[in-house]
C-alpha cells in the first residue's frame, strides 16, 4: 500500500461513515413517515439537529463527576476508531495492523460502559434504569454477536474483517454455507438490539418508563448530546457496513483504483439503503416488545449463533 | 465433487437450515397465528427442497409428491388451521407449561443433540447435504417438545405437523422419499388426522369453553 | 384377487350402511356383511393352510400364517361385535343416548375400522401397513367420542393425539428400514415389501436396524397399549361404546402388535433374536407389572377390563420375546384366546351397563338375579381371563411360561417368575372386583331380564370358541401356529 493510499483511504472512510451516518437516520425516519402516510421531516433533518445541538451550551449537573464530561468524547472517539477498522469501500482496512473484529466488539463495549457509568453518575432515576436495562440487553446480545462473528472467522480462518471480505470476494461457494446463514440471522437480531431499534427499544419514545438507550442519555444536552447522537448514528451505520460487507461483499473494491472505488461506493449506498429500508419496514410493522419478552428474542439470536458454530464444526 | 453439485447441495442445506429457523419460531413465539404462518413457511421450504431434489436426482415421482405437498401442506392445512382459529375465536396467545426462555434453551439442547447424534452418519456418507439429516431430526424433536409443553390444542397439532415434516424431510434427504404409493397414503393420513383433530378442537371449545388441554382432566384413576 | 375381495366386503358394507337410515334394516346389513367376511376368511384360511403363503395384486398383498391368524381374529370378533352392536346400539337408541341418524355413521366407521385392520394384516408393503395402522386411529376417533359428552371428547382427544404421535415415531422406523433396504435391493418400488425384505434382511446395516426397531417398538407399542405408552388406553376403552371396546381390546391391540412382530422377525434375521426379543420382553413385563395396581384398586369395571388388556398384550409380547417353540406358539394362541375372551367380557360389561346405567363397580349388585344368562357367561369368562384351568387362557399362559422357563437364559427365567407372581395378583384383583357385581342382592328398582337377544347371541357365539379351544386346539389353528413358529424360527 502506497503512502498516498495510506492517507487517502482513512480520510475517505471517515468521510463516508461520519458524513453519511445522519443521512441513514434521516432516511429511516423519512420511510417510516411515508408508511404512516406523513410527509415527515426532511432527509437532512438529523444534520440540522446536530448543528443546532453543537451550537448550544451544555448544561451539566452539579453532582456529575469527570466521567460525565468524558463520556461523549470517549464514545465518539471509540466509534471513530472502529470506523477505521472495518472495510467500507475497499477490502483494504486502514488500521489493518492494529486490530481485528474482537477489538471492534470491545471498542463498542467501551463506549457502552462509559455511557452506562455516566447514566448512574447524575443519580437521576431514569438514567440508572436505562443503564441497567442497556446492560441487561447487551449482556444477552454480546455472546450471540461473538459467536456469530467467530463462525465467520472460522469459515475463513482469520479474524480480520478486511481479509474476511476479500476471502468471500474470491470464492463464491465459500459464502454459500448454511452456518453462515445462521450467523447472518443471529447478527441481524443482535444489530437491532445493539442499535436500540424497535422491537427491542424505541428511539423515538417520549415515555421515560419504557426508555432504554434514550433513558441513559436523558441528562446530556448541547454539544455532549450532539456527540452521543452522532456516535449512535455511526454505530448503526458501522454495524450495517459490517453486515453488508461480510455477507454481501459483491462490488467491494479489492484494490484502490478510482473506478473501483466509485462502483464500490455506488453499490455500498444501494446495499445500506436496502437494509435501512428493511429496518424501516420492521419498525413500522412491529410494536416494541415488553421488556420481559426481550430475552426471548435475544435468546433466539443466541441459539442461532450457537447452531451456526456447532453446525460448522459438525458438518463443515 | 463438481462445482454444480456443491452449489446444489449447499442450496438445499441452506433451505434446511431455514426450515429449522421456522421451527425455532414455533418454539419461541407466543402467538398462535405466527406459529401457523411458521408452519406454512416451513412447508413451503420443504416443498422447495423436494422440488430441487426431484430436479437434481431426475426421479420423476418426487415431482408428484412435491405437487401434492404444495397443495396440502402449504395451502390446505394452514388454511384449515386459520379457519379453526377464527371459528373458535380463541385468545391467540399460546400458553406454555415452562417459560419461553427456558424452552428456547431446551430446544437449543435438542438441536445440539440432533447434530451430535447424527455426526457419525454424516461423516460416513461424506458431507453432501450434510445438514439435512441433523435438521430433520432436530425438527422432529422440536415438534415433540412443543407437543409436550404447549397447552393449547391447536399448538399440539402444530407440534405434530412439525414432527411429520421432520420425518418427511428425513425420508426425502436420505433416500429420495418413500415409494410413491406409501407417500400418497401418508399424505392422506395427515390430511384426515388434521381434519379430525380440528373438528375435535372445535367440539372441545364448544363443551369445555376453552381449548386449553389442562381442562381435560376428568378421566383418571 | 381373493385378498382384494376380503377387503372389499367391509368397504361395501360400510358404504351400504351410510345410505340406510332405518336401524331395523342397517343392523342386518352390518351383520350380514361381517358374517360374509368371517366365512370368506375361513376359505382363505384353507388356501394359506395348503400353500403356506398367498399373495395378490402384483404382490401388493401377502398372506402367511401370521397374517391369517390376525385376519381370523379380526373377522371373528368383527362378526361378534356386529351382532352385539345390533342389540346394544338399539337399546342405547331407545334410551335416547343419540339420534337415529348418527347410527349410520356408527356402522360406517365400524366397518371402515374392520377394513383398516384387515389392511394392516394383508399388506405386504410395510409403508402401507404404517398407513393402515394410522388409519385405524382415524377411523375410531369418532367412535371413541361417539356420545360426544365431556369425558368422551377428552378420551377421543387423548386417543388421537397420543396414538398419532406414537405412530409418527414409528414412521421414522419405517424410513430407516427403507433406507437400509435401498442399500441392498436398490431403487425400486418394492423395496419395502416384507416378502422381499425378509430374503435380504441379513445384509442390512445393523446400526440402522437397531434404531429402526426401537422406533417401531415405541411407535406401534403406543397403539398396542404396551406400558408406559398405554395412557390413552383405559380412557378410550372405557368411553367407547362396548362393542367398540371389544374390538379395540381384542383386535386392534393385536393388529399393532402384529406390526411389531413383523419388524421383530426382520431384526432377528439381521442381528439375531436377542436384541429385539429382550426389548419385547422388557416392555411386556412392564405392561404386566403396571396393570397390577390398577386392577387391584379399580372402581370402574370397563377400566378394569382395559388394564387387563394391557396385561395380556404384555404377556403376548413376552411370549414372542422368549421365543422358542413354546413361547411363539403360546403367544400366538394367547392372542387368539385373549381376543375371544376379552371381547366376551366387554360384551358382558355392555349388558351390565345397559341394565345398571353405571360403570362403577360399587353401585352394581346381584347381576346373577337381574341378568342371569350374562352373569353365568361372565363367570366363565372371568375364570377364563384370569387363567384358571381348564379354560383356554390357562393353556396359552402356561405355554408362554413354559417358553420362558425352558429358554435357558437367566433373564427369561427371572421374567417368567415375575410373570407368575403378576398373574396371581391379577387373579385376586379380578375375582374380587368382578364377583362383587355378580353376587349380592340387587336394588329392587332394577327390572329382571336380559336386554336384547342379539347381545346374547353374540356372547354365545364367542363362548363357543372359548370352550372349544379350552378342550383342544383345532387342527387348523394348530397348523397356523406351527407355521408362525416356522416363520419366526427361519429368520
Amino acid at each position: 500500500m502506497s503512502l498516498t493510499s495510506n492517507i487517502i483511504l482513512p480520510i475517505l472512510q471517515l468521510i463516508v461513515i461520519v458524513g453519511l451516518s445522519p443521512l441513514v437516520k434521516g432516511f429511516i425516519n423519512k420511510i417510516e413517515a411515508r408508511f404512516q402516510c406523513r410527509r415527515g421531516p426532511s432527509l437532512f433533518q438529523p444534520y440540522y439537529n446536530l448543528i443546532k445541538l453543537l451550537r448550544k451550551d451544555a448544561v451539566v449537573s452539579e453532582t456529575a463527576s469527570w466521567i460525565f464530561r468524558a463520556t461523549p468524547y470517549v464514545t465518539f472517539v471509540s466509534i471513530l476508531v472502529i470506523a477505521l477498522l472495518v472495510p467500507v469501500l475497499s477490502s483494504c482496512v486502514p488500521l489493518n495492523f492494529t486490530g481485528d473484529v474482537i477489538l471492534i466488539i470491545y471498542l463498542f463495549a467501551l463506549g457502552r460502559f462509559f455511557l452506562a457509568l455516566s447514566s448512574l453518575d447524575t443519580a437521576s432515576a431514569f438514567g440508572g434504569m436505562g443503564g441497567s436495562r442497556e446492560m441487561m440487553i447487551s449482556s444477552m446480545a454480546e455472546p450471540a454477536m461473538m459467536l456469530s462473528v467467530f463462525t465467520v472467522s472460522l469459515t475463513v480462518g482469520t479474524t480480520n474483517l478486511g481479509n474476511i471480505t476479500s476471502a468471500f470476494l474470491n470464492s463464491s461457494t465459500l459464502l454459500l454455507n448454511p452456518s453462515l446463514f445462521l450467523a447472518f440471522a443471529a447478527l441481524c437480531i443482535v444489530i437491532i438490539a445493539e442499535t436500540g431499534r424497535i422491537p427491542i427499544d424505541n428511539p423515538f419514545t417520549h415515555l421515560e418508563l419504557t426508555m432504554v438507550h434514550e433513558g441513559m442519555v436523558l441528562e446530556f444536552s448541547g454539544r455532549y448530546l450532539a456527540l452521543i447522537e452522532w456516535a449512535s448514528g455511526m454505530k448503526l451505520l458501522i454495524l450495517l457496513t459490517i453486515l453488508v460487507n461480510t455477507f454481501l461483499p459483491w462490488g467491494v473494491a479489492s484494490g484502490l483504483t478510482f473506478t473501483g472505488l466509485i462502483i464500490s461506493f455506488a453499490l455500498y449506498v444501494v446495499k445500506i439503503g436496502f437494509f435501512a429500508f428493511l429496518i424501516a419496514i420492521l419498525e413500522s410493522s412491529f410494536a416494541k416488545l415488553r421488556l420481559f419478552r426481550i430475552p426471548n428474542l435475544l435468546g433466539t439470536a443466541f441459539i442461532l449463533s450457537i447452531l451456526a458454530i456447532i453446525s460448522l464444526y459438525v458438518v463443515g | 465433487m463438481t462445482e454444480q453439485v456443491i452449489v446444489s447441495s449447499r442450496t438445499i442445506d441452506i433451505l434446511a437450515v431455514l426450515m429449522l429457523m421456522t421451527t425455532i419460531v414455533l418454539v419461541g413465539t407466543s402467538r398462535l397465528r405466527t406459529s401457523i404462518w411458521a408452519y406454512a413457511i416451513r412447508s413451503f421450504l420443504l416443498t422447495w427442497v423436494s422440488g430441487l431434489i426431484a430436479y437434481f436426482s431426475g426421479i420423476h415421482h418426487i415431482f408428484i409428491a412435491t405437487g401434492i405437498s404444495l397443495a396440502l401442506k402449504v395451502i390446505l392445512i394452514p388454511g384449515f388451521l386459520f379457519y379453526i382459529v377464527n371459528k373458535t375465536k380463541v385468545k391467540t396467545d399460546v400458553e406454555s407449561v415452562i417459560n419461553y426462555t427456558l424452552s428456547l434453551l431446551i430446544s437449543c439442547g435438542l438441536i445440539l443433540i440432533a447434530y451430535y447424534s447424527t455426526q457419525s452418519i454424516i461423516k460416513f456418507e461424506n458431507d453432501f447435504m450434510g445438514h439435512c439429516l441433523p435438521v430433520s431430526l432436530a425438527i422432529t424433536l422440536l415438534g415433540f417438545f412443543v407437543m409436550i409443553t404447549r397447552k393449547k390444542a391447536i399448538t399440539q397439532i402444530l407440534g405434530l405437523l412439525a414432527m411429520e415434516d421432520g420425518l418427511f424431510f428425513a425420508a426425502l434427504s436420505t433416500s429420495y422419499g418413500m415409494p410413491l404409493i406409501v407417500e400418497l397414503g401418508v399424505f392422506f393420513d395427515i390430511l384426515v388426522s388434521v381434519i379430525i383433530m380440528g373438528i375435535y378442537v372445535y367440539r372441545i371449545k364448544e363443551t369445555f369453553d376453552s381449548i386449553d388441554t389442562d381442562s381435560l382432566r376428568e378421566l383418571k384413576e | 384377487m381373493e385378498i382384494l375381495t376380503l377387503l372389499l366386503i367391509p368397504i361395501i358394507t360400510a358404504t351400504a350402511c351410510v345410505f340406510i337410515r332405518k336401524h331395523s334394516i342397517s343392523k342386518y346389513v352390518s351383520i350380514a356383511g361381517s358374517f360374509i367376511a368371517f366365512v370368506y376368511n375361513i376359505f382363505l384360511n384353507y388356501d394359506v393352510y395348503t400353500n403356506h403363503t398367498l399373495s395378490g395384486l402384483n404382490s401388493f398383498f401377502y398372506l402367511d400364517a401370521l397374517s391369517i391368524l390376525s385376519t381370523q381374529i379380526v373377522t371373528l370378533v368383527g362378526f361378534a361385535a356386529a351382532l352385539y352392536s345390533a342389540g346394544y346400539m338399539e337399546a342405547e337408541l331407545h334410551e335416547g343416548a343419540f339420534r337415529e341418524k348418527r347410527l349410520r355413521w356408527y356402522y360406517f366407521l365400524f366397518h371402515m375400522f374392520i377394513f383398516t385392520m384387515l389392511l394392516v394384516c394383508v399388506s405386504n408393503n410395510l409403508g402401507i401397513m404404517w398407513v393402515a395402522i394410522e388409519a385405524t386411529t382415524l377411523a375410531t376417533t369418532f367412535l371413541v367420542g361417539f356420545y360426544n359428552k365431556k369425558p368422551h371428547q377428552e378420551a377421543a382427544w387423548k386417543y388421537i393425539i397420543i396414538c398419532t404421535v406414537g405412530i409418527t415415531l414409528a414412521l421414522f422406523g419405517v424410513i430407516l428400514t427403507y433406507h437400509s433396504a435401498k442399500g441392498v435391493i436398490g431403487e425400486i418400488g418394492y423395496a419395502l415389501n416384507w416378502s422381499e425384505l425378509i430374503t435380504v434382511a441379513d445384509k442390512f446395516e445393523p446400526h440402522l436396524i437397531r434404531l429402526a426397531f426401537l422406533f417401531i417398538l415405541i411407535g406401534y407399542g403406543t397403539k398396542a397399549g404396551l406400558a408406559p405408552m398405554h395412557t390413552w388406553l383405559p380412557d378410550a376403552h372405557s368411553q367407547a361404546p362396548s362393542p367398540i371396546s371389544a374390538l379395540f381390546s381384542g383386535v386392534l391391540l393385536n393388529c399393532s402388535l402384529y406390526g411389531i412382530i413383523r419388524f421383530h422377525i426382520l431384526t432377528s434375521k439381521c442381528i439375531g433374536p436377542d436384541y429385539s426379543g429382550t426389548l419385547l420382553m422388557i416392555f411386556g413385563l412392564i405392561s404386566v407389572l403396571v396393570s397390577i395396581p390398577f386392577i387391584l384398586i379399580q372402581k370402574d369395571y370397563k377400566r378394569l377390563l382395559a388394564f387387563s388388556s394391557i396385561e395380556h398384550i404384555g404377556i403376548i409380547a413376552l411370549g414372542f420375546g422368549f421365543g422358542g417353540m413354546y413361547g411363539v406358539y403360546g403367544a400366538g394362541l394367547h392372542a387368539f384366546n385373549h381376543a375371544v375372551v376379552k371381547s366376551l367380557l366387554f360384551f358382558c360389561s355392555g349388558n351390565l351397563f345397559l341394565k345398571y346405567k353405571t360403570r362403577e363397580i360399587e353401585k352394581i349388585k346381584g347381576a346373577i338375579k337381574t341378568i342371569p344368562i350374562t352373569a353365568v357367561i361372565s363367570i366363565i369368562a372371568i375364570f377364563a381371563i384370569t387363567g384358571t384351568p381348564p379354560f383356554n387362557i390357562f393353556v396359552s399362559e402356561f405355554m408362554v411360561l413354559a417358553g420362558g422357563f425352558s429358554s435357558g437364559s437367566v433373564l427369561s427365567i427371572i421374567f417368567s417368575s415375575l410373570l407368575v407372581i403378576g398373574i396371581v395378583l391379577i387373579f385376586i384383583g379380578f375375582i374380587y372386583n368382578m364377583f362383587k357385581m355378580i353376587f349380592g342382592t340387587p336394588a329392587s328398582v332394577i327390572p329382571v331380564g336380559e336386554v336384547s337377544k342379539f347381545t346374547i347371541a353374540a356372547m354365545l357365539f364367542l363362548l363357543f370358541f372359548v370352550l372349544v379351544v379350552s378342550i383342544y386346539v383345532p387342527p387348523v389353528l394348530n397348523e397356523i401356529l406351527h407355521n408362525i413358529y416356522d416363520i419366526v424360527r427361519n429368520a
